[in-house]
């Protein structure tokens, strides 16, 4: 890989995920749904359980522990760490940003890059993009992407659609200068015409938060219930969206990588669920094998989906993993891939807390 | 492909039960008609009718007869 628009310093060193020790496994959920209505999902989503934070955890808790699990891996300090992405749908608070809260918990320097991301379920593939760009200007030397959400916490028990899909995970990703570094490329879309599709109405400066008004319980037409304040999908705009744009993008990052279908070792597609997934395989005319399906047991984990996918299969070093395609497809309506070169990347398998 | 083999491929879809659609019913009254129901009509769709249907195609839907319209 080399040319243009090809990020040639940065090394993705290590990367570890953690999933929360609760989960809700959709059966608990027969008495309110109906047992046909369970037993459908669970066919077309490919999903049995899906993974809850405690209600005393944040985002950001999840991933102080993930960021501690590959400091302790790579036996780097917290001082080594010069930059901080912290990446969330679900931080903290409104202000200030998260990630200065994770420095001084992680105990990072005072004089290290520090910044918040809010992205959907493309964010991971941006949170690399941006990590290795502070890598590739020459500011930084090792970064640490920190990505975690809790949208349990934003769903309403009414609303099925999402109750029985979401599931709540984060990891942390280790990005370093390196005279090996493993170059990457990526491919971008955006169309925010469909900013409607995933959202949260209420809460932000467009919509204050008033009583009697955004917390009224309310069903569209397929029985979801939700308020304003709730997380909110138009399933079908983000399906046609993902199983239209996905394929595109993976395709024009073959193109500009040079590497052909059968050159890539995993595509590792966000794990929306399963039809979408096994759709976008479809369309690609790409080994099953390659495209591993892995959220039975913990929910469409968001961002976090993809480091999940990595740590749940791939723990370890896999030197056959020198031609990755990383996609991720969402809210925004967003989708973003990238070439990745893994085979050097310390990935540790999934715990949970 | 005739009407009652597309009420049949539609049945097996929406993994609804044999016989239990009929082209007038309203898709209010068809309990599987879910958002995922929608998503695995849309894929259904091209590939065995070759039509890309957009979100608001399904939208339109009213009745199981609106949706066997299309697939042809």
């Amino acid at each position: 890989m080399d040319g243009e628009r090809v990020l040639s310093k940065a090394r993705i060193v290590a990367l570890s995920t953690v999933i929360p020790e609760k989960k809700l496994s959709l059966q608990e959920l027969a008495e309110l749904y109906g047992d046909d209505y369970i037993e459908r999902i669970t066919k077309s989503t490919g999903i049995k359980e899906v993974t809850v934070a405690a209600e005393d955890k944040t985002s950001a808790d999840y991933c102080y522990e993930a960021a501690l699990k590959v400091l302790k891996e790579t036996g780097l300090s917290p001082s080594d760490i010069d930059g901080l992405i912290f990446l969330s749908e679900t931080p903290d608070y409104i202000i200030p940003n998260t990630a200065a809260i994770l420095q001084e918990r992680l105990g990072l320097p005072t004089n290290s890059v520090n910044f918040d991301m809010r992205l959907g379920c493309a964010g991971y593939v941006y949170g690399l993009f941006q990590a290795s760009m502070m890598i590739e200007c020459g500011y930084c030397k090792n970064v640490l992407f920190l990505a975690g959400d809790t949208m349990s916490k934003y769903t309403n028990v009414h609303d099925r659609s999402l109750k029985m899909v979401l599931g709540d995970a984060a990891s942390a990703t280790l990005i370093s200068r390196s005279d090996n570094p493993t170059p990457s490329m990526y491919n971008f879309f955006v169309d925010g015409s469909g900013a409607n599709s995933i959202i949260i109405p209420a809460g932000g400066c467009r919509m204050p938060i008033k009583h009697g008004v955004t917390d009224v319980l309310e069903y569209d037409a397929d029985g979801n219930g939700r308020t304003l304040e709730n997380v909110c999908m138009n399933g079908m705009d983000v399906m046609v969206f993902a199983i239209n744009q996905a394929p595109k993008l993976i395709n024009g990052l073959l193109e500009s990588t040079g590497w052909s279908k059968d050159d890539v070792g995993l595509f590792a597609l966000h794990q929306a669920n399963k039809i979408i997934v096994d759709r976008i395989v479809k369309v690609l005319k790409i080994d099953k094998d390659k495209a591993p399906f892995n959220i039975e047991d913990t929910g469409n984990c968001g961002f976090v989906s993809i480091p999940l996918l990595l740590s749940t299969y791939y723990s370890g070093i896999n030197s056959d993993l020198n031609k990755v395609i990383a996609c991720g497809f969402g809210t925004g309506l967003i989708a973003a891939a990238a070439a990745l070169d893994l085979s050097q990347t310390n990935i540790i398998k999934t715990f949970s807390v | 492909m005739t009407e009652q083999e597309k009420i049949a491929l539609l049945e097996e879809t929406l993994d609804a039960e044999e016989g239990s659609l009929k082209a007038d019913m309203e898709l209010t009254e068809v309990e599987e008609y879910d958002s995922m129901a929608k998503l695995s009509i849309i894929v259904m769709m091209e590939d065995e009718f070759g039509k890309k249907l957009s979100a608001d195609d399904v939208r339109a839907f009213k009745t199981v007869g609106d949706i066997l319209k299309w697939m042809e």
